[in-house]
């Protein structure tokens, strides 16, 4: 069930009804049920496996909890073996497999193995690295076990982010479900406030220009220069709004119920650094990854080559959790070795700004920070979005191929210009894309630091109702319907 | 939770209203309907609106009649003195039937319509009825057995909104003008397999069930105060109304069972069973094949004819 389908909004509005009618204990229950019904929307038999790894880690936990402090890891290790074991089982078994192909075929030998017909359980990396962080901060007695098998099994399947996030943490989303929530319609405003932000990102910004990005990247060799940056401009654009918009519905859907989720993005291309830019993006993944993999493998607080080692390690994990592909590794390392260049070129830059006066001129050396980050992430999204590494690499490499006379023709030639310019597509799907992009853009420029609901708080009611009208009317009128887009992040 | 659902309807009542006053322009709307039933639904809108040719007897059918009725042949059996329009429509729904009457009204005024009419009275709608039907026609639909009342207007108002998004984006198709062709008549002249024929026929008699006056009354309701409603505008506009009966082969029943309700606004026509018994006349279970269509066709024009 997509979040952007009237089958969702209908389950929504009697979910969350029901939710508020029954009485606090049973209210467990009912979540559970809904959430089931939820997961099961897409490939029903795949609620086996949650099931396993539920069972599995509810048990886990109590036996973290109940063994002596040397058998704890034992268990500690069952249960991160069962939940990567199912996740590489499902994401990685063909990828590594046919690595292993290549590689015996230079030999030559026959890779006995088969390549498995398999469809990848929806979200399964979100919902196993949730479950990852329970077993983990049991262990770690930051969180005691959980007794009530049911709570647990809603804490991994608690359906606004079952299966794409924001990845929760167990101190902050666990006892929330022992917490009688009242119905406070500021509360209920504010939670649906966000999931109609979240809706105009998706089907007015995210799918409008997915119709762009797709002509391109499913055909690159078709284009070469200016249409090739257009395209991959707008995919940083539109994997922002697409997830983003995500986690602001299903941020905003649990509010509407009273529970709090973290914060998964905080206006991400604004970042002076890419080092800033982890910290606002996808922040839920980005501290799992910090929490449970760099310190543990030592941070920063070893020696330079190692601090460096494990930063791109984690940067390398990160893209392999994205997905079973060299493009998704390609990506992550490019992170990693931005971080690294990042860190090294520190003091350099630093004495740059000082020769050159630009430490006296602040906000144009934001500008040009937040625009030089830009662009590197920009350039690190080929990889994410290009179907393998050739189409990446023609991409990397013929940005700038014929830009000069893209330039020129675009004003002369109309033919030219629907190539260049509007990618072969209808004019009002740029104008309509980027329009809405500007209009986002300016409505984080106005709300600066503040949430939307303080925002909305500040202004008077015709004005909010004002805003209410404007986005119902430019979802209607300008975004995508008819076959519900997928999320982006789903496929993870 | 009262000021939370007034809310919710202050905020969306306006916007639903909106939705239905969107000004689409109608020839999108049929246009929409590409890979439906043949891309028929544009071609009857190009005929109605944009061949000059009058329709002065209209067939109004499912695809029994789009099959089985040569429009062109029954003009030529009555010496080109009626323009014949074949607008049968794949599947079964009177409520498409009176939308496209008030279309025909609208562009040709014909003198008569002859409607199908098979064994059992279909008493669903018609799948394509709330794309191309008016906000009035959505709107004022019987609400007596009609399940699909409101899945109808929500189909109507989101295919009304996807037609926009298409008119913005110019994605619309079949933008060129049909107007090459006078005939709706579509059929094919291979014959169906005689066991194929006698499968079908046995499957119909096992899966024939009587039922219940209160069962008849009640499902039936639905498809009459169709007839109800067409019987007044025909009335209206002075349109002559004549029922065909195209079974399916193999029907049980030798008459309509509607044959009372039909009866109220017009003739009947039951063609010889000699026609829909002859497999040779078959292109498949439902639908006669050029040579039955010919047949068939030929007795219309007859009937025609000798009023």
């Amino acid at each position: 069930m997509l979040f952007n389908s009237l089958h969702f909004l209908i389950y929504f509005f009697i979910v969350t009804i029901v939710y508020f009618a029954l009485k606090h204990k049973l209210r467990w229950f009912w979540l559970l049920a809904a959430s089931c019904y939820f997961y099961m929307a897409f490939v029903p038999v795949y609620i086996l496996i949650l099931a396993f790894t539920i069972i599995v880690d509810y048990f886990a936990g109590i036996s973290i909890e109940r063994a002596a402090p040397k058998n704890k890891k034992f268990f500690l290790i069952m249960s991160l073996v069962a939940n990567i074991g199912v996740l590489c089982g499902f994401k990685y078994y063909n990828f590594l497999n046919e690595i292993l192909g290549d590689l015996l075929g230079l030999a030559p030998i026959h890779n006995p193995l088969p390549i498995l017909s398999i469809l990848l359980p929806l979200g399964l990396s979100f919902h196993t690295f949730q479950a990852i962080s329970y077993t983990i901060e049991v262990y770690r007695g930051h969180q005691k076990a959980e007794r009530h098998f049911g709570i647990y099994a809603l804490y991994v399947m608690f359906y606004p982010q079952l299966v794409a996030g924001p990845i929760e943490r167990p101190q902050n989303l666990l006892h929330q479900f022992r917490e009688k929530h009242q119905f406070d319609y500021a509360r209920i405003a504010d939670g649906l406030r966000l999931m109609l932000w979240g809706f105009f990102k998706k089907v007015v910004i995210a799918d409008r220009i997915a119709i762009l990005v797709n002509q391109v990247y499913d055909n690159p060799s078709a284009y070469t220069g200016l249409p090739l940056i257009i395209a991959t401009v707008l995919f940083a654009f539109q994997i922002f709004c697409d997830f983003s918009g995500y986690s602001d519905i299903a941020i905003g859907a649990a509010k509407v119920m009273g529970f709090k989720l973290m914060t998964n993005f905080n206006r991400p291309y604004f970042a002076k650094s890419v080092a800033e830019f982890w910290k606002r993006w996808h922040i839920s993944l980005s501290t799992w990854f910090k929490d449970y993999l760099y310190i543990p493998l030592g941070g920063n607080r070893v020696g330079i080559p190692r601090w460096y080692f494990n930063l791109f390690f984690v940067f390398l994990i990160s893209g392999l959790w994205h997905g079973a592909n060299f493009t998704f590794i390609a990506w992550g390392a490019l992170h990693g070795f931005y971080l690294i260049g990042n860190l090294m070129l520190h003091t350099p830059l630093e004495k740059f700004y000082g020769i050159t006066g630009l430490n006296k001129n602040g906000q144009f050396k934001k500008a040009l920070q937040v625009t030089v980050t830009f662009a590197l992430v920009r350039f690190a999204w080929i990889f994410f979005r290009a179907q393998n590494m050739h189409d990446a690499y023609y991409i990397a490499t013929n940005l700038f191929n014929g830009l000069g006379s893209d330039l020129k023709n675009m004003f002369s030639d109309r033919a030219a210009r629907n190539h260049i310019l509007f990618l072969d597509k209808n004019p009002a799907v740029l104008w309509t894309g980027t329009g809405a992009i500007l209009l986002m853009e300016l409505a984080h420029r106005h709300m600066g630091n503040r949430s939307i609901a303080e925002v909305m708080a500040a202004k008077p009611k015709w004005q909010r109702w004002g805003i209410y009208y404007a986005i119902l009317l430019l979802i209607l009128f300008f975004g995508v319907f008819g076959q519900a887009q997928q999320f982006i992040y789903f496929q993870f | 939770m009262k000021k939370l659902f007034l809310n919710f309807i202050f905020l969306l009542l306006p916007i639903v209203l909106l939705l239905y006053w969107i000004p689409v322009n109608k020839r999108n709307l049929y246009a929409g309907l590409t890979g439906n039933c043949a891309n028929h639904a544009i071609w009857i809108f190009d005929r109605l609106h944009n061949n000059p040719k009058n329709a002065d007897i209209v067939f109004l059918g499912s695809s029994h009649t789009m099959n089985g009725i040569d429009d062109s042949l029954i003009e030529n059996l009555l010496k080109n003195k009626e323009d014949i329009l074949n607008m049968g429509y794949c599947q079964l729904g009177v409520d498409l039937y009176y939308s496209f009457l008030q279309e025909l009204i609208a562009t040709k005024h014909p003198k008569q319509i002859i409607i199908e009419v098979r064994g059992d009275e279909n008493r669903y709608r018609h799948p394509i009825f709330p794309y191309l039907a008016s906000n009035k026609d959505v709107l004022t639909a019987p609400l007596f057995f009609n399940p699909d009342f409101f899945s109808e207007n929500y189909e109507h108002l989101y295919y009304k909104l996807e037609t926009l998004h298409k008119m913005i984006f110019k994605e619309t198709e079949n933008d060129k003008i049909q107007i090459d062709q006078n005939f709706g008549c579509r059929n094919f002249p291979d014959t169906a397999v005689s066991e194929q024929l006698s499968i079908a026929k046995e499957k119909r008699l096992q899966h024939q069930k009587p039922e219940s006056h209160f069962a008849t009354w009640f499902y039936m309701e639905f498809p009459r105060s169709y007839y109800q409603m067409i019987g007044g505008l025909c009335k209206k506009n002075k349109i002559k109304i004549t029922f065909l009966y195209i079974p399916s082969y193999g029907e049980p029943n030798k008459l309509p069972a509607e044959l009372l309700t039909y009866k109220l606004y017009g003739n009947v026509l039951i063609p010889p069973s000699s026609i829909f018994e002859n497999t040779n006349f078959w292109f498949d279970e439902g639908h006669l094949n050029q040579t039955g269509a010919h047949a068939l066709s030929i007795w219309v024009a007859r009937q025609l004819g000798k009023k």
